[in-house]
Order: structure tokens, then C-alpha cells, then sequence
């Protein structure tokens, strides 16, 4: 059962309101009762006993005047009692219907006989005032006796009703004032039952309350104590179940986390203080670096100079070319031109040799005339048969010779027109090579203008270089500031007990193991040292583990 | 016109598409250049026409057509042979139109074999016979046999 404190005071509160409440509502009944009471005394008996005076001062009254008529002679006056007795008499009638209206049952026959005596009384006293008028002469004795025969007696009987009536109503209000003080002491007995009850009931709640709440408190106080003092290995444990436990356990578990925070402090330190050191090595690394690379860059610089030289270089030979071609191609077109005119020389040549192979071949048929006429002339033509065959040999020979030349100067002609045809096809050849040139000319001037860029280039890397060295450097100072950083965090944080203090390292590892997930290669067999797999960094090889995959191989 | 020396050892060898003839030269007058020729018209096609030879009225024959050879047109070569042939007893001039004249050679009859009884490009009757000349066959021709058509007859008739 779980009963929290609120529930405890709500219960206890509840409680002891019900009691009071109960205490105000029987005394609220028993004070109505005494009222009621009251009320009934002061307007039944009271009033009863007023009403009861009344009667006996108007009998008196009565009484009186009747007294009066007998004993007067002055009719005047009898009449103004006559008159007065009637009011009386009816003021009596009314005060006997309130009376009756009053009466219990007892009273109510007493008034109803008391109704009848009157009535005789009256009728005595008529009888009397009937007498008195008449005046008689023996009227004096007539009264005398009716008033001593009748009247007095009556008078006596009713007021002895009378007498009666005050007792009834004296014994009435006896007995109301001991039903009144029965039940003032009932009420007074109930009431102190239920508040001393109440007050029982009330202190033992407040002890309860008070005790569990303060064993808690005691408890969350020692507790906070070790705490403020670095403790961390305090164990807080109750068995409440009501808000100080939830407390304590909310307190626990702020210990506990703490606990863990330390630890995850402590490592994350120790993983600072080495990452910082390493941080601290590769900025130097870094600045040894950007020291070289300003060094490689000063070498391109000097290598991007020589290259514009080389460039600027370039672009004077290839104007120079570009004005040697252009030299080039004019005396190409001349050469072309002295070839036209040789071809043209080489034609004149080879119509002046037809002419001569003309001669050579009318030579070749005269000697053959001739050698016809000798042949015919028989033996007196013989000698100059020899002659004519001698000269058509050398027709033969030189139509031979002129034909060879011929076919030379043509062979010539042809080559040479070739050769001219090839020269002017050189010309646009060369004058394109001289544009060519002209263009390497304005690409080597580029050239230059982007190995300046370049070089400038080169400078302002050469000025980030250095700053990125200077920076490393400054690195390597805050990553060392960082590491001390680091240790003046863990001195801090060792202020806390977390309980392993012994084992810190192992824990700090194996923190650092979930931290930085290394992934762990689990293989079949041995051979690798367990101190691996406490190694900070690096591939973690975990040979002699079983997993899941190892049913996807088969053992040998 | 005299009639001497009809067997001269001499003879004019000419071309005619790649085969060499030779010709006795007691036939042969003279030699010419291929001067303007004057053509003939409703001549047969191996009549080219007639030229002006000094004078005289001389007609031309292509050589090839008479020959049955194809007929091509005239080079720088091209000569016309003056022959003198005889047609039944009467001494002729005729010009043939030859591709090209050789040379005047001396050769003795004995030496002329007889030309093949079947076969070859011409008719053999009008060959004389064969002479060999180094390593080629020079073709002998009988020029009067040659020449023997009555077209020219017809043609002396028709031009005297």
C-alpha cells in the first residue's frame, strides 16, 4: 500500500475535521434541544402560570365589585359595577380560551371545571345583581344568603381550581428543568469522548508523519553530505514509497548519472589530454610542411621565371621565324617565277631541236634517196652508197640525239613545271606557316602574361604557406594548452569518489573503446597478443571470438 | 622506159605495224615526205587520192588497207614510196603510203627463202619470199603483183 505524505495529511486533516464537525453537530442537536425546551417553558408554562395570576387577580375583581353592589345603595353606582363586572368576566372568558389553548390534558379538565364553577359563580352573582335590582325589602337578606350560601364557596372552589393550576404548572416546569440537565450531561459526556478521542488520533498521526518524514530527511541529508564532500560512492536506499522515498531514489539516480558523467568526463579528458598531444604533433608536422612547401613554392617561382624567359624567348624566335618565312615565301614566289621562265626557255629549246630532228629526218630521207639512186646505179654507185648510208647514220644519230633531247627538255619541261606547281603550292604553305607563327607568337605572349599570373600566383601561396606554418604553429601551442587544459580538468574532476579509482585506466580504455567504435575483426584462431586489444588506437583484431559469421566458413 | 637490172641485190626495207617488208629497189623511184593529198571522190578506201609530184599526177595508195591491215592515221614517220610497176607490159607510178622506211640493204636472191605455203597474215602469192634480217623475218614483197588490180588500172585510165 502506498500511502504518500499528502495522502497521510489529506487523511489526517480529513479526520480530524469529521470530528470536529461531529462534535459541532451534537452540539448544535443537543443546544436545539435545550432551546426547544426552553421555548416550551417560557411560552406553555410560563404563560400558563401568567394566565393562571390573571384569573385569580380577575376573580379577586370579580369579587370585589360584586361585594360592591351588595354593599351600595346608589344604583348608579350598582350599574357602573354591574358593567365593570361583565368586562371582567369577558376578559376572563378570553384569558381561559388562551389558557385552553396552552393546556395538556391534565390542566384542560381542570379549566373545564374551573368553566363551571364560574359559570355557577356568575349565575349566583346574576341571581344577587337580579335582587338588588328589584330593591326589595328583603333584598339586604336575599344577597347576604345568596352570597354566603353560593357565592363563597364557589369563590373558594375556584380559587382552589386556581391553586391547583399553579401547582400543575410548577410540577410541569420541575420536571422540564431535569430533562434539561439529563441532557446537558449526555451532550457534555459525548463531547469530551470525541475530542479526547480526537486529540488521541491526532497526535498519533502527527508522530507517524513526523517519524517517516524525518528517518527521510535524515537519510537525503547524509547523503547530500557525501556528496558535497565528493563522495560518489554513497548508496541511498529506502524502503518508503511516499515522496521522500521517490526523493532519495531521484536522489540516487542523481548520483548514479553523476557517477557516470564523472567517468565520461574523466575519459573524455583523457581523450583530449592524447588527442590534444597528437594534435600537437601533426601541427608541427603541419608547420614542417608548409615550411617545405614554401620552400617547393620559392623553387616553382624561380622555375616559373625561367620558364617566362624561356617563353619570352620563344616569342622572339618565332617572329624571327615568322619574318624568315615571310623572307621565305617571297623568294619562293621569285624561284617560282625563274621556273616559269625556265619551262618556257626549256619549250623554245624543244621547238628549236624539233626543227633540228626536222632536218635530221629530211636528212634520213635524202641519204635514203640516195642510197636508192646508188643502189641502182649498181657498181658505179657503190662508193656513194657507202656515203649515203654513212650520212643516213648520222641523220639516224642526231634525229636519236634530238629525239633524247627532246625527250629530256620535255622530262624537264614537266619536272619543272612540277617543280614550279610545288613552289607556288609552298608559297600559301609558308605564308600559312608564317601566320601559325604569328599566332605562336601571340600564344607565347599569353604564355608570358599567364606565367606572370602564375607567379604571382605562386607568391601569394608562398605568403599563405607561410601563414598556414605560423598558424600550425600556433595550433601546436593550443593544442598544448588544450592537453594541460585537459589535465587541470582531470585533477579537477578527480575530486569526485567514483569508486574505481584503481581501475580507472582500463575503464577510461574501455570507454574510449565505445567512443570511438573501433571496429573489432573478430577471426578464427590465435597467435595475436590479448595487450592488442587494449591498443589506443588503430585496427583491433580479436582472433579468438566466435560470432554469427563464423557458419558462413568452414574449418580446416 | 627502159627495163634493166630487174634483180638488183639491193632492197628498201619498210614498216608496217610492227612487221618489216622489203621491197626490191630497182622498183623503187624515189622517197617522199607525205605531202597534201588530193582525195579522190567514189575511190575505193585504199585509194588516199593523188599528189603533185613534180608535175606529174601520181596516185597514192595506203600501203596497210591494200594489205588488209588496219588503217591509222599518218605520223611524223609516215613516207610515201614511189614505185614503178609494171601492169601488163605499161611501166606505172604509184605512191604507197608506208609507216616508216628503214633502210636500203644488200642481200643476194639465193638467200631469199621461199615464203609459207599456208598461213600468216597476207596473201602469199604476192610475196617474193623471206629474208632474214638478225633475228627478224623481213617480208619480201612482189610490188608489180600487189598493184595488179584493175583499180588501178582503171585509176591510170581515169587520171590519163
Amino acid at each position: 500500500m502506498k500511502l504518500t505524505i499528502k495522502t497521510r495529511l489529506i487523511l489526517a486533516f480529513t479526520l480530524l475535521i469529521g470530528l470536529s464537525g461531529t462534535v459541532y453537530f451534537m452540539a448544535d442537536k443537543a443546544l436545539t434541544n435545550l432551546n426547544n425546551r426552553l421555548n416550551i417553558i417560557v411560552n406553555s408554562n410560563a404563560q400558563r402560570l401568567i394566565y393562571n395570576g390573571q384569573l385569580s387577580s380577575d376573580l379577586q375583581y370579580v369579587a370585589v365589585r360584586i361585594r360592591d353592589i351588595v354593599m351600595s345603595d346608589d344604583p348608579a353606582f350598582i350599574e357602573e359595577a354591574i358593567a365593570l363586572r361583565a368586562q371582567k368576566l369577558k376578559s376572563m372568558d378570553k384569558t381561559v380560551e388562551e389558557i385552553l389553548k396552552l393546556q395538556d390534558e391534565e390542566s384542560k379538565e381542570l379549566t373545564y371545571e374551573f368553566v363551571k364553577v364560574m359559570d355557577q359563580f356568575g349565575r349566583s352573582h346574576d341571581r344577587i345583581i337580579a335582587v338588588k335590582r328589584k330593591n326589595a325589602e328583603n333584598a339586604r337578606e336575599e344577597v347576604d344568603r345568596i352570597l354566603t350560601e353560593e357565592g363563597r364557596p364557589l369563590l373558594a372552589k375556584c380559587a382552589k381550581l386556581i391553586e391547583q393550576f399553579t401547582k400543575v404548572n410548577q410540577r410541569d416546569l420541575q420536571n422540564a428543568t431535569q430533562e434539561t440537565d439529563v441532557l446537558y450531561q449526555e451532550t457534555q459526556n459525548y463531547m469530551l469522548t470525541i475530542i479526547i478521542t480526537g486529540v488521541l488520533l491526532a497526535i498519533g498521526i502527527a508522530f507517524w508523519i513526523i517519524y517517516s518524514i524525518s528517518v527521510s530527511i535524515s537519510n537525503a541529508r547524509t547523503a547530500i553530505q557525501a556528496v558535497a564532500g565528493g563522495d560518489l560512492t554513497v548508496k541511498i536506499s529506502t524502503e518508503n514509497k511516499d515522496e521522500m522515498g521517490e526523493l532519495l531514489l531521484h536522489l540516487n539516480n542523481m548520483v548514479v548519472r553523476l557517477k557516470e558523467i564523472i567517468t565520461s568526463v574523466t575519459a573524455a579528458a583523457d581523450n583530449i589530454a592524447s588527442a590534444s598531444q597528437q594534435m600537437s604533433g601533426s601541427s608541427q608536422q603541419m608547420s614542417e610542411g608548409a615550411t617545405e612547401q614554401a620552400a617547393s613554392a620559392e623553387e616553382v617561382s624561380s622555375s616559373m621565371e625561367e620558364m617566362a624567359a624561356n617563353i619570352q624567348q620563344n616569342t622572339d624566335n618565332a617572329q624571327q621565324t615568322e619574318k624568315i618565312a615571310l623572307q621565305a615565301a617571297e623568294d619562293v614566289q621569285e624561284g617560282s617565277q625563274a621556273v616559269n621562265q625556265t619551262v618556257d626557255s626549256m619549250k623554245k629549246i624543244a621547238e628549236k631541236i624539233t626543227i633540228i630532228g626536222e632536218i635530221a629526218r629530211q636528212t634520213n630521207l635524202l641519204a635514203l634517196n640516195a642510197a636508192v639512186e646508188a643502189a641502182r646505179a649498181g657498181e658505179h654507185g657503190k662508193g656513194f652508197a657507202v656515203v649515203a648510208a654513212e650520212v643516213r647514220r648520222l641523220a639516224e644519230r642526231s634525229q636519236l640525239a634530238a629525239n633524247e633531247i627532246n625527250e629530256l627538255s620535255s622530262s624537264s619541261v614537266a619536272i619543272a613545271n612540277k617543280s614550279g606547281k610545288l613552289l607556288e603550292q609552298i608559297v600559301p604553305n609558308i605564308q600559312k606557316t608564317a601566320r601559325l607563327v604569328q599566332e605562336i607568337t601571340a600564344a607565347s605572349l599569353e604564355q608570358n602574361a599567364g606565367a606572370e599570373q602564375v607567379n604571382g600566383a605562386i607568391q601569394q601561396l608562398n605568403q599563405i604557406i607561410q601563414q598556414n606554418a605560423a598558424s600550425s604553429e600556433e595550433m601546436a601551442a593550443g593544442s598544448e594548452e588544450l592537453s594541460s587544459q585537459a589535465d587541470q580538468l582531470k585533477d579537477t574532476v578527480s575530486f569526485f569518489n567514483i569508486g574505481h579509482q584503481s581501475q580507472s585506466s582500463q575503464s577510461r580504455s574501455s570507454n574510449k573503446k565505445k567512443k570511438q567504435h573501433i571496429p573489432v575483426v573478430q577471426l578464427n584462431g590465435s597467435g595475436v597478443p590479448k595487450k592488442a586489444t587494449t591498443a589506443k588506437t588503430g585496427l583491433q583484431l580479436e582472433l579468438n571470438g566466435h560470432d554469427s559469421m563464423d557458419s558462413d566458413f568452414v574449418r580446416f | 622506159m627502159k627495163q634493166v637490172e630487174p634483180s638488183l641485190n639491193s632492197y628498201l626495207s619498210f614498216r608496217l605495224d610492227h612487221e618489216t617488208f622489203g621491197v626490191n629497189v630497182s622498183k623503187v623511184i624515189e622517197i617522199l615526205e607525205v605531202p597534201h593529198i588530193t582525195k579522190i571522190p567514189k575511190a575505193p578506201p585504199f585509194m588516199r587520192g593523188v599528189i603533185n609530184l613534180r608535175g606529174t599526177v601520181l596516185p597514192v595508195v595506203d600501203a596497210r588497207l591494200k594489205l588488209g591491215l588496219k588503217k591509222i592515221a599518218g605520223s611524223i614517220d609516215t613516207c610515201i614510196i614511189v614505185f614503178r610497176i609494171v601492169i601488163s607490159t605499161e611501166e606505172v607510178l604509184v605512191g604507197a603510203l608506208v609507216d616508216a622506211v628503214q633502210e636500203v640493204f644488200e642481200m643476194d636472191e639465193s638467200r631469199l627463202m621461199p615464203p609459207p605455203s599456208i598461213g600468216g597474215k597476207f596473201r602469199t602469192d604476192f610475196i617474193q619470199g623471206m629474208a632474214r634480217k638478225e633475228d627478224d623475218f623481213v617480208m619480201i614483197l612482189d610490188v608489180d603483183k600487189i598493184f595488179t588490180s584493175q583499180e588501178i588500172i582503171h585509176l591510170h585510165a581515169e587520171l590519163e
